[in-house]
């Protein structure tokens, strides 16, 4: 096992010292983080803004891991604030080639690098990439020195494939060692709650899955996660709406929305899907559409192939569901499915929807 | 089960311990706790007690020895039922009883009037281990009393040893962990953060003068002057560029208006730092006390250029009185700076507008970045925000003039002096927007804007100054590079004295690393791979390599094209090749500036020779 690294300490470190001797430069440059990512949710275009003026400085300064930091959270600013994949992949690769290179092999960054590389692509086809995502979780563990937060990360992504192959019990078991790990943390804790609503729910246990979002709510309170928040409401509001109690549904759906106003990050699927589901639910047919149709919008901008099938798949079902024609969206379906490193799952799913079976998974 | 409401239990060890100890986050509000209660008890006296002709007045001592910091006030004082029924009973205020008595007969005395919780005295345990109160009332046969606690559920009143004049005081047994407070300087410090504009004079005993200033600024009798100094105290700054003293506010709420009770200021620094120092922020006081400082929320998102101080009653602190209530009031108060505000720079754009281009010269990175957020904020500043320019700073409705509708801008840091002479060949000025809002506020301005576009000038939006040619009568310059492994078109793009421009496309640094890494053999297998994947997938689209777009309009490509292989010719294609790749600005290296050194010498070289 290769060492820890403490990255906040060192972060920390250069703040103080540059305090200490006064030195306008070295506070400037460590002052671009903290409103940076302060603002990531609210004016994630400004995060980037102030990263990259941050690796600017960096070099002019001659402080090569400061350059690879604020590289690093560049990519981190286009893939998680931004969402846009195709230049969060040119980002990840950029620094992780930088990591390559002597003068930056050591810096205490280093493993958050290799972690940002290994995130883009989880995210761009979590399925497809498989085989190389593990491998490099493995190279990481043996090889590289990472700080605790690239481990728990690593441990959740772990979770995500056990998911992403819809091997419930094991991605349960991953999920909970996760949430073993980031105790404390609740912005955290609430992502690991959110991830064991989703292994209950796509297995049709909504009583389970509705217990682990209210627990998700509770943590992401406590977090301030106004993403997470807003998640957990719909979520609970399509829960309760299917069980009768319309009312409340009804005011936690409201809230939910309340919450993903106050944010500028994209939705993601998730939410798309939970609020096209409810309204679907209520019989506001036109609304369900939009909600599907902007969820495919937003994934062609993201760039995401895995996003675009499911959210193409997801069409498909309600077409289905609406009695609409599907054989377009069918074959729209299809080749997005085709685009893909492993398409036969999905493949699998557009073969029942043709055959007539449009309930969801 | 029966159906009988049942009252909930209280812990009161357990209850004592979370307020005295857990409910505040500083300290130092003990002092500023007591020091209401002195306060109060003062404003009371003058409420209730006609006949008395004393000056208020509050002393602060200080007992090192005994590790005793004592408050003494000349107030009303307090009888023996009012020990047990306010004092000693949690939740209860006669502050809050006689301010609500007055509210209607004598609101201005309510005013003043601070306490409401009943729970202030307690902070007295964050910094005690023991309370010693000696009071005597105001009232007609009163005997001076004494109350002690050591915070726990206990307390002793009994009779003081000797008589006193009316008032309390109250003495605090420091814990060993908070003696820092027995310094003069430090209690001084927390005296005026939290007391400094009380009206009553407060003084550290043996010190004639008081410690604290008594008169808010904004209500000084010049005003202006003490706002500047107070501003130059507190926040450092000479010479704000505005300031605007806040009045009270008429919010018409539809059905009905309602008065805000609004004091204190807000001003403009000279500058602000866009990417690391905002403003924005409040100081609040409530009735004369300071509550918390550095507030953000209460001014309007757009004001980041904005400072101030506000002192409004009908803010809402919270119990700890270190934070203001969310609450409806704490709306209105935000509707009314926002309000006040807007009017204010809207007049002071009227009225003043040398002085308003200063704000918004000084603020301008900050006012381009939050008025894309603001509708109305943005209509304010569209035409008067200025933008570097190829050609000068200049607003963009100046810019217009130039351009019939098209904002011309470069998103690339100082912009490639390439993409400059291009459009400035072009016939237009280059609006530099490397600052990250500014593409945003270009794109919204065109929106609003009948008629206007703005187009981005970076390496794939330069193909907007390209028009396409026919490269028929260049095909021998095109075959010339690329034997070299060059890509090249002809296209057709002013200055005509302008041959060729290199453009890359935007990854092509990235993708040069990537391959240079991958080719050495320094990335470990499952990393490779996915290294490779991008790789493939960019090198597909050609994205590494640059293309060097020679320009048809141009006569010496011309003279070129016409010309026989070899020689000065070449000679000549590999100089246009270097210069443009030296004025893209991209892709340079120490080995792309050898080989432009390296090609540079050998054309010269040819060119003197063959006219030897």
């Amino acid at each position: 096992m290769p060492r820890m690294v403490n990255l906040w300490k060192w972060f920390d470190d250069f703040g103080f010292d540059a305090h200490r001797k006064n030195d306008p430069a070295r506070i400037r440059l460590h002052g671009y983080f903290n409103p940076g990512f302060d603002s990531r949710f609210t004016e994630p275009e400004r995060t980037l803004s102030l990263f990259t003026e941050g690796a600017e400085l960096a070099r002019k300064l001659g402080y090569p891991c400061w350059e690879l930091f604020y590289e690093l959270w560049r990519a981190e600013a286009y893939i998680f604030y931004l969402q846009d994949y195709r230049q969060g992949l040119a980002q990840a690769v950029k620094a992780f080639t930088m990591a390559q290179q002597p003068h930056y092999r050591a810096c205490p960054c280093v493993g958050r690098v290799y972690r940002a590389f290994m995130d883009i692509h989880s995210f761009i086809d979590m399925s497809g990439n498989q085989a190389q995502v593990l491998a490099m979780i493995d190279y990481m563990e043996e090889n590289i020195a990472l700080d605790d937060d690239t481990v728990h990360l690593i441990q959740r992504r772990r979770a995500g494939l056990y998911y992403e192959e819809e091997d419930w019990e094991n991605a349960r078991i991953e999920v909970l060692k996760f949430l073993d790990l980031v105790r404390g943390n609740a912005y955290r804790e609430a992502t690991a709650y959110s991830f064991l609503y989703w292994v209950e729910f796509r297995q049709k246990r909504f009583d389970a899955a509705y217990e682990y979002i209210c627990m998700s709510e509770v943590a992401a309170r406590r977090a301030s996660d106004d993403r997470t928040i807003g998640f957990a409401l719909l979520a609970q509001a399509l829960y309760l709406l299917r069980r009768g109690d319309g009312s409340d549904a009804a005011w936690r759906f409201e809230q939910g929305m309340a919450h993903y106003a106050r944010i500028a990050v994209k939705p993601r699927g998730g939410f798309y899907h939970i609020v096209s589901a409810y309204y679907e639910e209520v019989g506001d047919s036109a609304k369900a559409l939009e909600y599907l149709e902007r969820d495919l919008t937003e994934e062609m901008m993201i760039g995401s192939a895995p996003g675009i099938a499911e959210s193409r798949l997801g069409r498909c079902r309600l077409f289905g569901r609406l009695g609409l024609p599907i054989d377009a969206e069918l074959a729209a379906a299809r080749e997005a499915a085709r685009a893909l490193k492993k398409p036969d799952r999905i493949m699998s799913k557009l073969e029942r929807v043709a055959a007539g079976d449009y309930s969801e998974d | 089960m029966s159906t009988e409401p049942r009252q909930f239990q209280i812990y009161l060890p357990g209850l004592l311990r979370v307020l005295a100890e857990s409910l505040y986050s500083d300290e130092r509000v003990a002092i500023r706790e007591l020091l209401q209660n002195a306060h109060d008890s003062c404003v009371r006296r003058a409420v209730e007690d006609k006949a008395n002709d004393q000056r208020p007045r509050i002393t602060v001592s200080v007992d090192a020895k005994r590790r005793v910091i004592a408050i003494q006030d000349n107030g009303s004082g307090l009888t023996g039922p009012e020990i047990e029924e306010y004092l000693s009973t949690i939740g209860r205020s006669y502050t809050r009883q006689l301010g609500e008595n007055l509210s209607f007969l004598q609101p201005e005395e309510a005013d003043r009037l601070i306490g409401q919780f009943g729970l202030g005295f307690l902070s007295a345990f964050l910094i005690a281990e023991e309370v010693v109160l000696t009071t005597r009332s105001f009232r007609p046969d009163s005997t001076t009393l004494q109350w002690r606690s050591k915070g726990d559920i206990n307390y002793f009143v009994t009779p003081a040893a000797e008589e006193r004049a009316v008032g309390t005081q109250v003495e605090v047994f420091l814990k060993p962990t908070v003696t820092y407070l027995l310094e003069r300087d430090n209690l001084a410090k927390a005296i005026r953060t939290y007391a400094n504009f009380l009206p009553i004079p407060i003084h550290i005993a043996g010190d004639w003068r008081p410690l604290n200033v008594m008169v808010q600024p904004w209500d000084a009798e010049d005003p202006d002057a003490a706002i500047q100094t107070y501003i130059e105290q507190k926040y450092g700054f000479h010479n704000p560029l505005y300031v605007l003293k806040l009045k009270p506010h008429t919010i018409d709420l539809g059905h009905d208006t309602m008065e805000i009770p609004l004091g204190g200021f807000l001003f403009i620094p000279p500058g602000t730092v866009a990417s690391l120092h905002e403003y924005g922020d409040l100081d609040v006081y409530i009735r004369h006390m300071f509550i918390c400082e550095a507030v953000k929320e209460l001014l309007p998102p757009w004001a980041r250029f904005v400072s101030g101080v506000i002192d409004c009653p009908q803010l809402q602190p919270t119990a700890s009185r270190e934070q203001i209530q969310r609450d409806e009031n704490y709306l209105l108060v935000q509707r009314a700076l926002d309000e006040q505000l807007g009017g204010g720079l809207a007049k002071l754009a009227v009225e003043n507008p040398p002085v308003w281009r200063q704000v918004v010269d000084s603020h301008r990175d900050v006012m381009i970045g939050w008025a894309v957020k603001s509708p109305e904020f943005f209509e304010q500043i569209r035409d008067i925000i200025a933008f570097r320019t190829t050609r000068g700073m200049m607003t963009l409705k100046d810019y217009l003039t130039l351009t019939d509708g098209t904002l011309y801008y470069s998103s690339r840091p100082a912009g490639a002096l390439q993409d400059q002479v291009l459009s400035e060949g072009f016939g237009k000025p280059v609006i530099d927007a490397s600052y990250f809002a500014e593409p945003a506020f270009l794109t919204e301005y065109a929106q609003r804007s009948d008629g206007v576009r703005a187009v981005a000038l970076d390496s794939e939006g330069s193909g907007e100054l390209l028009a396409p040619a026919s490269s028929s009568d260049f095909a021998a310059l095109l075959t010339y590079f690329a034997a070299r492994d060059v890509k090249a078109s002809v296209v057709v793009f002013t200055p005509s004295h302008l041959p060729a421009v290199m453009i890359y496309p935007k990854n092509a640094e990235v993708v040069r690393d990537a391959r240079e890494a991958l080719d050495n053999d320094t990335i470990a297998p499952p990393f490779s791979d996915l290294i490779a994947d991008f790789l493939r997938s960019q090198e597909a689209h050609d994205v590494a390599a640059g293309t060097l777009h020679l320009n048809a309009a141009s006569p010496l490509i011309e003279k070129l094209a016409r010309m026989p292989a070899g020689g000065e010719r070449d000679a000549a294609l590999d100089l246009i090749y270097s210069f443009a790749r030296l004025f893209s600005g991209r892709m340079l290296d120490m080995k792309v500036a050898s080989d432009v050194y390296t090609s540079f010498t050998r054309a010269v070289d040819t060119l003197v020779t063959s006219h030897a």
